[in-house]
């Protein structure tokens, strides 16, 4: 039935999506089922455990042993009150920055544009090797400043240990999500902001008037993105964290796997919580997809 | 000569039935008598491993030791516990004696009774063979041991009139001259990131957090001494008299400052006093570490063995380079050949080697290794490390912070870690008296 052109354009599509198929497998689908297949099993010894130990098949025990861990469960609680410093601050900052930049007045475009996505180049971890050199008491020139002023802050104190790690992360991606607003405020139609104009919106009722609403996509996506980056949580904290051990080693859930992986050598309780994280980090973004549609919707 | 002779009185006393070791096993047919040849591979991170590969491989023909760097701390122990499963095992690894445990009841070591025969009674006092031989069988070999002593700055104690204390009552006054010379300095440091000197000052108290009881091990982190250290710590840092730090950068900084003038660590400090406070050359100076009755006693905060891990292609050549690194005079000789290192042998026959390589100006001329040998010597005997001890230490590093806020008593982060440590142990498997 099916003509030959046809046929080999079904080749040709075939050929190429070979490799994405491929490297899917290979990084994301085969390490999954190895992580469902591990968290399925525990390492028993017996006596003093001199003898040595053995993988045993323990069904459902991991995970009953991770969601009964308060420690696992503090770790979405931290990530909870990160996201509400976060999103807010870096979203909102990234946005402010997108809109002044879109606008008339500003001068040296192309140096501020560059000049706020310069942190982004700098990768996460050496960022926050930095910024726990700026935090930590007697190294920091910014701490003794502010000692000298009479404000003594510890920023690698488990009070503020949310607002250090969020720091870090918005001087990473304030700029790289100001360049993806920026971007989408280049495809406002021009016809509209005159129109806006003509009706006498000034600048500040066009911004919130005609531009958010317009660019409302772009912010949805990456409220998502940032969403599933903070359940992921790591970098920062452990880092702040080998600084300062007063946030503990299982702040934050990835944090969690991590010592129950290596320094616990609880495999099986390690492969469990990363498949409660991936699960929790999937029904999230559903949740944010959903909403942001229906919000944009007209 | 010395050591045959030794050998040979060790075997003898074995011969009447005291000791529970096969001497015969130096002799023929057993795998103790077959030479080791060929090539092996050895990963360590401690300061001088290369430089003892090479010393090894010229003085050795026979045997070709690679050596790898690797690491230090937990990213160490998650390589070599992947290296394991993967079957990439080095010959030869480093194992903190914290760490040695763990490793062995997680199946991960070799057992080394067979291979060294009476090596580590030969060469090691009681305090530090218990550390590497553990339910019947011999899992490392000791290199250095960690004998505790008191740093402090001889300068600003003569200026201001304070006693070096010799008790630990004395101690806690001392806190109080230190904060009343200078109200920014202090005489003593909690860490808020180890709990390896707590551990120790535990032990020196004559605590056994860990022992095992035929065929099950006795978790008691809360025993009485212990109890008594923690009250007396917890006491010191709540009052402000000591410092709650960070083990790492902050303590240092608090050392170079003139905020931290006095403190209690092992002999591994002076060198790394000398290389990290070169300015305050001369101020130092070294005491034996207080006590609670005024009689000697110390405990071991860090110290290092060698093992064979499970896996290892040559195990026989890996023994003798094991055996020439920890207990040969020309191997110790080796370890501190690369600069200044303050480390202090297990092999107490060995001090003069590293003794002789160590500069003293530093502490004013002062015999630091003398001051070692005698804490050697009294390390309180008994402590054993636990098989979970990486879920020990980290339930207690994350509860230590908020001993310095003031919100915990440190007896209750150790009762919380002890319940973690139980609580894992059982999960493994393994067998806790009540």
């Amino acid at each position: 039935m099916t003509s030959p052109s046809a046929r080999a354009q079904r080749r040709t599509a075939a050929l190429l999506l070979a490799p994405f198929f491929v490297l899917f497998t290979a990084v994301t689908i085969a390490p999954l089922v190895y992580a469902g297949w591990m968290s399925l099993f525990t390492t028993r010894t017996s006596g003093l455990g001199f003898g040595g130990a053995e993988e045993v098949f323990a069904g459902v025990d991991n995970y009953v042993q991770a969601l009964s861990d308060p420690a696992f469960r503090g770790g979405f609680v931290t990530i909870a009150a990160y996201v509400a410093v976060y999103i807010p601050v870096m979203i909102g900052g990234a946005l402010v920055l997108a809109l002044l930049l879109d606008t008339a007045l500003a001068k040296a475009r192309a140096f501020f544009q560059l000049a706020l996505f310069l942190p982004h180049a700098v990768p996460g971890l050496i960022a926050a090797l930095i910024w726990v050199y700026l935090y930590t008491p007697g190294l920091s020139p910014v701490t003794d400043f502010l000692a000298s002023g009479g404000l003594d802050i510890d920023f690698l104190s488990a009070d503020n240990a949310v607002f250090s790690a969020a720091n870090i992360a918005v001087w990473e991606w304030i700029g790289y999500n100001m360049v993806i607003f920026y971007a989408a405020l280049q495809a406002v139609p021009g016809e509209t902001l005159d129109a806006a104009k003509i009706d006498g919106a000034g600048g500040i009722r066009t911004a919130l008037s005609i531009k958010v609403p317009m660019i409302r996509p772009a912010i949805a996506l990456a409220v998502l993105f940032t969403v599933i980056g903070s359940v992921q949580l790591f970098t920062e904290p452990k880092v702040i964290y080998s600084a300062s051990s007063s946030i503990g080693s299982s702040w934050t859930p990835n944090m969690f796997v991590q010592t129950a992986a290596f320094t616990h050598n609880n495999f099986g309780l390690a492969a469990a919580a990363s498949l409660l994280i991936a699960l929790f980090a999937a029904v999230l973004s559903f949740l944010v997809t959903r909403f942001s549609r229906s919000r944009s919707k007209p | 000569m010395f050591r045959r002779r030794l050998t040979a009185l060790v075997c003898s006393v074995a011969a009447l039935g005291l000791l529970a070791t096969g001497c015969g096993d130096s002799d023929g047919g057993t795998p103790a008598a077959e030479k080791g040849t060929g090539k092996i591979t050895f990963w360590s991170f401690v300061k001088g491993s290369d430089k003892v590969a090479e010393a090894f491989n010229r003085s050795h023909p026979d045997i070709e030791v690679t050596f790898e760097a690797v690491p230090s701390g937990q990213e160490y122990y998650s390589k070599l516990t992947n290296a394991v499963k993967a079957g990439t095992v080095p010959d030869v690894a480093v194992a903190e004696f914290a760490q040695l445990p763990e490793f062995a009841t997680q199946g991960k070591l070799e057992g080394l009774n067979d291979r060294l025969g009476p090596l580590v009674e030969d060469h090691f006092p009681e305090a530090t063979r218990e550390l590497v031989q553990l339910g019947g069988e011999t899992w490392g070999v000791p290199r250095d041991a960690a004998p505790l002593m008191m740093f402090y700055r001889n300068d600003f104690f003569t200026s201001h009139g304070i006693d070096v204390p010799t008790t630990w009552a004395e101690y806690r006054t001392m806190t109080g001259q230190v904060r009343k010379a200078d109200p920014k300095a202090r005489g003593g440091v909690l860490y808020t990131d180890n709990p390896g000197l707590l551990t120790a000052l535990a032990q020196q108290a004559g605590s056994q957090w860990f022992d095992t009881e035929k065929d099950a091990w006795k978790v008691s982190l809360t025993d009485a001494p212990s109890r008594k250290v923690a009250d007396y710590w917890g006491d010191l840092a709540g009052q402000d008299l000591v410092h709650s730090l960070s083990s790492l950068d902050p303590f240092w900084t608090s050392v170079q400052q003139n905020r931290t003038v006095a403190y209690v660590c092992a002999s591994w400090c002076a060198g790394a006093q000398q290389a990290t406070v070169a300015d305050q050359k001369g101020k130092w100076s070294v005491a034996p570490v207080p006590t609670w009755d005024g009689k000697p006693a110390s405990a071991m905060y860090g110290g290092s063995s060698f093992v064979i891990p499970k896996g290892a292609k040559n195990s026989a050549a890996a023994a003798e380079f094991i055996k020439w690194i920890t207990t040969d005079p020309e191997g110790m000789k080796a370890w501190v050949s690369t600069g200044t290192s303050s480390m202090f042998p297990a092999d107490p026959r060995l001090v003069p080697v590293t003794k002789s390589a160590f500069p003293t100006d530093y502490f004013g001329g002062q015999d630091i290794y003398a001051v070692g040998s005698e804490s050697y010597k009294s390390i309180v005997p008994g402590w054993t490390w636990g098989p979970v001890m990486g879920t020990t230490n980290t339930a207690v590093v994350d509860r230590l912070p908020k001993v310095a806020d003031g919100g915990t008593k440190l007896i209750d982060v150790l009762a919380d870690a002890q319940r973690a440590t139980v609580e894992d142990m059982e999960r493994r498997g393994m067998k806790v008296a009540p």
